[in-house]
């Protein structure tokens, strides 16, 4: 055993001349590195009692960092030195660093590192062998199956593996580790004087000879810190779905970058980072290489795993038709093994297909019901809660399109609930959270929605998925662009931005939301130019089928917008009678924009059909909000008797209210108003509250930036102040008129003499 | 041999100028790169020469009157064939061997046929390998030769005979016999070869490598222009190959150094001399200097390994591996040196593989045979040592220490009839070399042959320093043979050789004790009093000392009550 002299000179093998600006050539071992052979000189230390008891917590704390290598904490010989510096030594004088330090620079040659690792030897207890502290020696002595003895052994043993040359390799790489300590002084006195070995002055004085034994000083990786690095990249990865933070990133490529170590994990990583940013190309070129290594090993096993990702990335890319093919073969391929764990996720992922995505015309779509159903017996068989889990919120989404019973919806949400606090996972918490606040938005109660969204962002997001993070803010937007707050909307879009450029699938979720965002509001406005632009600039992006239903439906609106009645009626007709439109909520949606139509083509008879037949689908569907629509759709069409439709209106008015939907209280304002200004004689209201109401409506569509409403409301108010002849509000229509009507006044002053007319 | 140390004129310097560029320019031709380098590292080892005392003509105007007719025809064969010549020599520089010796096999001018029948040779010479790749495994066999040798023969034999005199003919054909185990004949023709090019190193090495004796050396001496430096150069390589080093060699070296005063092949030769004498720190200096002067340099630094082994230099012998291995690590001295440094880490197993390597690189690299063996040794497989000393003595019967090696196993074996056979070898190639000596004399000793023993212990302490073991040894076994004086006076020799050296050992302690009983016995009790006396200063025997001091004690009262 070496002596630990407190002399501050020590001699160092060589000068260490690390030469800058030229690609380092890596260096990959099993486990050991440079620091962790340094951790292996401070297990030294502590086995010949040069540490104090102090020093021992915070050594063995470091050493169980490094033993597993699942952590990630920095690899150098500065962070060995901020951590034991201050650690006092069995020396008074001397830091547990300051012996560190002096040992380190002992090491003169690769045959040092030789025989230190030959004297840990000694340190290990055999078999059977007394442990520590019974120990006779001068040393500890570690028991075999202690953290210690396995640490050291491990690295003893991959040490003596080594063959010559990577015996040299390793010695430089230790050389460049501990080239930055020459630096570190202590009390602004350096700890070490650089000197060459005696027996070496003379060979070492040669310049050639020298650069030749200390040419390409390499980096040193261990692959299982790499594996874990690799490890910790797709969970992170998966997890978050997202590109990891870029520190991780910089150590990560600056491991791999060298020398192209391909391990199937770098591989996968690879394809995870090139399918986050959106390249098609490398993803799939990494995920067959992913394949390529796995497969080796694992023939068949893997077959049916490489194609359900296939079929992941394929339909994430749009390539549909190829998608379907994968999935089906991977199903195939997993019952002929009997993996049913990979026949549950396809089967999942094959419904997540049907249900997202127009399947290509020669596919065979299997029922979803059945599948659903198939999923949530065999994920209970197989304990696989976390998918049990995800197949009930894929029946909640069903029902929430298809059904009407609000009781399995909400039986399904608690199952889901139990099974996620069964596996501790929060995975499926935000589709959850999306499903619940479209349920209470749905049933009309929107601020329970909206504080459901609110907690989850919260609290989940820490852990949350970038895509499930994104996909709430959206939520969030939409429900404040529904409720006609377009500048809240904006903002909670703009917030998603930050989360979402992480990843090329969240910002695609995020960028094709702002434009629907975008293209609604510029409808609204009647701002055509950017509509068209939108329109022109998302027409052929393909996306998820709610989304491209949304994009149909406003282009329907743009149409009507521009006047196109016709072409949006024939294409109202069109989507009527396919098949991906027969569900409810769609079909209310065509049944609204019909009767916007009809309303605006002066057909109110139409009106009134359409709107009896929305009000009955909506009741009958739990379509709330739908349904109030309709309700004040009726009023305002129907020749009701104003008393029954005053009262009508009053009782749902609450209703609306609550539901906080700009655009619902703008309508039954309006119909309200209507109903006031037209029976103003026999329910006598006050021209004030009348007035009030088509204000209110007024405020409530320029919210929603609703220009032709407002106008509509307009002229309904025009209208009923010219019908109650009061001289005092003269001059206020002159205002209005200057206002809205500055451009055409004539025009609508005749369209206002027809109104009047009609009523 | 010895001559009288006299610088060489301008003249003769200038002389020996033009030889070296003359043959670093033909062998150039010729495809034979280390005999170029060899003359090329010489040329610029020379004194540097003053240029206005250069004749006047760069082709001395003695080489054009000595040509002859048959010259003057290969010369202008040379020239008609001198676009199918650098195509089979394009081939030959890119390894291609069989192509090359097809494109030129019409060819007549020497140089042309030389090139193919080399090629031929060389393409003998890997196939041989090729089938040879596995080492000391189940299909390794020294009897696979290469097969080209006959086809070669008769041609060179044809040429020869029609009174073709080309000097890198005469060289193949030199070459051919020698691998056919033809010596004399052989040195026939590399005698002629090196009469017509002096500088030619290639056939100064093959012809040392014909000699197997000191008296083969001192014949072909004989034979060879005792003026001329390259004869001087070639007793000092084939001194060294043969390990007889003496004053003459040193002398001769000395003659040469005058020409190429900075020739790091010279200096090397020096250094392996060193070695040779055991002469370890000097050699070990020399080598040093060599590495430093020349970083890039592997020859004959695998020596340079084997001094830093036996003086037990780890951190140099690390140093001078890492640098091998930056220089090229698949030569067979680099992973000589390698093996060297496993086995002084005692990690014989490593030392194996990097040796065994060396051996896949070059079959014939002996020194990595003998080592391996020694390994094999310290690994206790002494089947697979014997085999590998057997191949180092296949390779070159003149390396003693594969010879010892096998003397030494077949100890190990307690096979001493065997061994002794071995160890006589050894002695014959190391006359003076105490250890194979001592060796011989303890396998006697074995074999009950103490007359022989003593024989062979007294030959090992001749012309060396005393060794106390060996005369420990032979005072026992004087003692054996009932010779008590001899015996007394070997063990007396022994406690001289101790004093003289400082330090008390187990056998001069030994030596005391029996010299005390002799004393005793002869009833010199002083004297015997004065041996115990030392005995009971050390650590060792002090038992039976304490007895005998007990013993002398009543002896001496005993004399004195009789009294």
């Amino acid at each position: 055993m070496h002596s630990f002299s407190s002399s501050s000179v020590i001699e160092t093998a060589l000068p260490v001349p690390l030469r800058k600006n030229v690609e380092k050539p890596v260096m990959k071992t099993g486990f050991l590195t440079p620091h962790k052979f340094t951790i292996c000189v401070l297990i030294e230390l502590y086995a010949y009692h040069v540490l104090s008891s102090e020093g021992v917590q915070q050594l063995f704390d470091m050493i169980l960092e490094y033993y597993t290598a699942e952590a990630f904490h920095p690899q150098t010989l500065a962070y060995i030195n901020s951590v034991t510096k201050e650690l006092s030594s069995s020396s008074s004088e001397c830091s547990v660093y300051d012996l560190l330090h002096q040992r380190l620079w002992n090491f003169h040659g690769f045959e040092d590192l030789y025989e230190f690792f030959m004297g840990l030897r000694v340190l290990l207890a055999a078999p059977g062998e007394q442990p520590a502290e019974q120990s006779q020696e001068d040393h500890l002595m570690f028991a075999p199956s202690s953290v210690l003895s396995v640490f050291l052994r491990k690295c003893i043993t991959e040490f003596r593996s080594f063959s010559f040359e990577q015996e040299v390799q390793f010695f430089k790489s230790f050389l460049s580790y501990r080239a930055p300590s020459v630096e570190f002084s202590r009390d602004g006195e350096a700890l070490c004087e650089v000197n060459i070995r005696h027996e070496l002055k003379n060979l070492a004085s040669n310049p050639t000879l020298l650069s030749l034994v200390l040419n390409d000083i390499p980096d040193c990786h261990s692959t299982m810190d790499m594996d874990s690095l690799d490890q910790f990249l797709i969970q992170h990865l998966q997890r978050f779905g997202a590109n990891v933070p870029s520190e991780i990133e910089k150590r990560y490529i600056q491991m791999l970058n060298p020398r192209n170590l391909n391990t199937s994990n770098t591989c996968y990583v690879k394809f995870l980072t090139a399918w986050r940013n959106g390249d098609y190309q490398q993803s799939i070129e990494y995920l067959f290489g992913y394949f390529d290594h796995v497969m080796q090993h694992n023939e068949y096993a893997s077959y049916q795993y490489a194609l359900l990702n296939l079929a992941m990335l394929q339909a994430d890319f749009g390539c549909r038709d190829k998608a379907y093919r994968a999935i089906e073969d991977a199903i195939n391929t997993a019952r002929e093994n009997n993996d049913t764990a990979c026949l549950n996720f396809a089967l999942a992922w094959l419904y997540e297909f049907q249900q997202q995505q127009e399947m290509p015309d020669h596919v065979k779509q299997a029922d979803p019901e059945r599948i659903l159903q198939y999923l949530s017996k065999s994920s209970q068989r197989t304990g696989a809660s976390e998918l049990q889990c995800t197949s009930y919120l894929m029946h909640v989404d069903n029902l929430l399109r298809e059904n009407t019973c609000l009781t399995t919806i909400f039986s399904d949400f608690f199952k889901a609930t139990a099974l996620q606090n069964v596996c501790k996972s929060t995975q499926c918490l935000a589709t959850m959270t999306v499903q619940r606040a479209t349920v209470w938005e749905r049933l009309c109660n929107s601020s329970y929605g909206t504080l459901l969204l609110e907690t989850y962002l919260a609290y989940c997001t820490n852990k949350a998925n970038v895509i499930d993070k994104t996909a709430i803010y959206i939520k969030k937007a939409q429900k404040k662009a529904l409720l006609g707050d377009w500048e809240a909307a904006h903002v909670t879009l703009e917030s998603a931005r930050g989360h979402a450029q992480w990843s090329f699938q969240a910002n695609r979720k995020f960028e094709y939301e702002l434009l629907l965002l975008k293209l609604e509001k510029s409808i609204n406005e009647q701002n055509f130019r950017c509509a068209a632009r939108i329109l022109k600039s998302i027409s052929g992006v393909q996306y998820e089928r709610g989304a491209f239903d949304r994009l149909t439906l406003l282009s329907i609106r743009y149409d009507m917008a521009l006047g196109n009645f016709s072409r949006a009626m024939d294409a109202i007709d069109d989507l009527s009678l396919s098949n991906e439109w027969q569900s409810c909520l769609p079909r209310l949606e065509l049944k609204k924009l019909k009767i916007e139509i009809y309303l605006q083509t002066g057909m109110r008879k139409r009106v009134l059909v359409e709107a009896i037949d929305f009000i009955k689908l909506a009741a009958k569907h739990n379509f709330r909000v739908y349904f109030l629509h309709g309700l004040c759709l009726l009023v305002l069409c129907a020749s009701m008797k104003c008393r029954k439709a005053e009262y009508l209106l009053n009782s749902i008015m609450p209703d609306i209210l609550v539901s906080e939907n700009k655009e619902l209280c703008a309508l039954a304002f309006y119909t309200l108003a209507t109903l006031y200004s037209l029976n103003f004689e026999r329910l006598q209201p006050t021209k004030a509250f009348v007035l009030s109401l088509y204000n209110a409506s007024y405020e409530a569509y320029r919210s929603c930036c609703m220009i032709k409403k407002q106008k509509d409301v307009f002229r309904a108010k025009i209208l009923f102040l010219r019908s109650v002849q009061d001289e005092s509000l003269d001059q206020y229509v002159e205002e209005y008129r200057n206002m809205f009507f500055s451009d055409g006044l004539e025009r609508f002053e005749n369209e206002t003499s027809e109104v009047t007319a009609t009523v | 041999m010895t001559t009288e140390p006299v610088f060489p004129e301008e003249p003769v310097l200038y002389e020996f100028q033009h030889g070296l560029k003359q043959i670093i320019k033909e062998c150039m031709e010729r495809g034979l790169c280390y005999a170029s380098r060899w003359a090329a590292e010489m040329l610029n080892g020379m004194k540097p020469l003053d240029l206005d005392g250069a004749p006047f003509s760069s082709t001395p105007a003695r080489d054009c009157a000595e040509l002859s007719a048959s010259d003057v025809t290969d010369a202008l064969l040379e020239r008609q064939e001198e676009s199918k010549y650098f195509l089979g020599k394009s081939y030959f520089d890119c390894k291609e061997f069989e192509r090359a010796a097809y494109a030129l096999k019409d060819c007549k001018s020497s140089k042309c046929v030389f090139v193919a029948l080399y090629s031929k040779y060389l393409v003998g010479e890997k196939r041989r390998d090729e089938e040879n790749d596995e080492q000391l495994g189940v299909n390794d066999s020294a009897v696979i030769v290469n097969r080209e040798l006959s086809a070669i023969a008769e041609t060179l034999n044809a040429l020869l005979n029609n009174g073709n005199n080309d000097p890198y003919l005469l060289y193949l054909q030199g070459v051919i016999l020698r691998q056919r185990k033809q010596l004399e004949h052989a040195i026939t023709y590399f005698l002629k070869c090196v009469s017509l090019r002096p500088f030619f190193w290639s056939a100064w090495q093959e012809l040392s490598a014909c000699l197997d004796s000191v008296e083969t050396l001192t014949a072909t001496m004989k034979l060879l222009p005792s003026d001329h430096i390259m004869t001087r150069i070639f007793f000092v390589f084939a001194s060294h190959e043969l390990h007889q080093v003496n004053s003459v060699v040193y002398e001769q070296l000395e003659e040469a150094e005058r020409v190429f005063p900075s020739s790091v092949y010279l200096t090397t030769q020096r250094a392996l001399l060193a070695y040779d004498a055991r002469d370890f720190d000097e050699a070990e200096e020399m080598f040093e200097d060599i590495l430093k002067n020349d970083p890039y340099r592997l020859d004959d630094m695998d020596t340079y390994s084997n001094i830093l082994f036996v003086m037990e230099r780890k951190s140099k012998l690390g140093f001078l591996a890492q640098v091998s291995s930056a220089v090229d690590r698949f030569r067979p001295e680099t992973c000589s040196i390698i093996g060297n440094y496993y086995s002084l880490l005692s990690e014989h197993e490593n030392a194996v593989t990097y040796f065994r390597r060396a051996l896949q690189l070059n079959r014939n690299y002996l020194a990595a045979w003998t080592l391996m063996g020694h390994e094999y040794v310290e690994l206790k497989n002494t089947h697979a040592a014997i085999e590998a000393y057997r191949h180092a003595v296949d390779v070159n019967r003149k390396d003693y220490r594969a010879w010892y090696g096998l003397g030494q196993t077949y100890e190990v074996l307690d096979m001493h009839f065997y061994a002794l056979y071995y160890f006589q070898r050894a002695t014959a190639l190391r006359p003076y070399d105490q250890r194979m000596w001592q060796a011989l004399g303890n396998c006697y000793e074995k074999i009950q042959r103490p007359q022989e023993a003593i024989k062979s212990y007294k030959r090992a302490l001749l012309g060396s320093p005393i060794n106390v073991s060996i005369l420990l040894r032979l005072g026992h076994l004087y003692e054996e043979q009932k010779d008590l004086y001899s015996a007394c006076l070997m063990f007396k020799q022994c406690i001289k050789a101790e004093e003289e050296g400082g330090e008390t050992s187990p056998e001069s302690i030994k030596a005391r004790m029996w010299l005390a009983k002799w004393e005793l016995d002869q009833g010199n009790y002083k004297q015997a009093e004065v041996y115990l006396s030392d005995v009971l200063n050390g650590d060792l025997e002090l038992e039976e000392a304490k007895a005998l001091m007990r013993e002398l004690r009543s002896h001496i009262e005993h004399k004195k009550d009789s009294r």
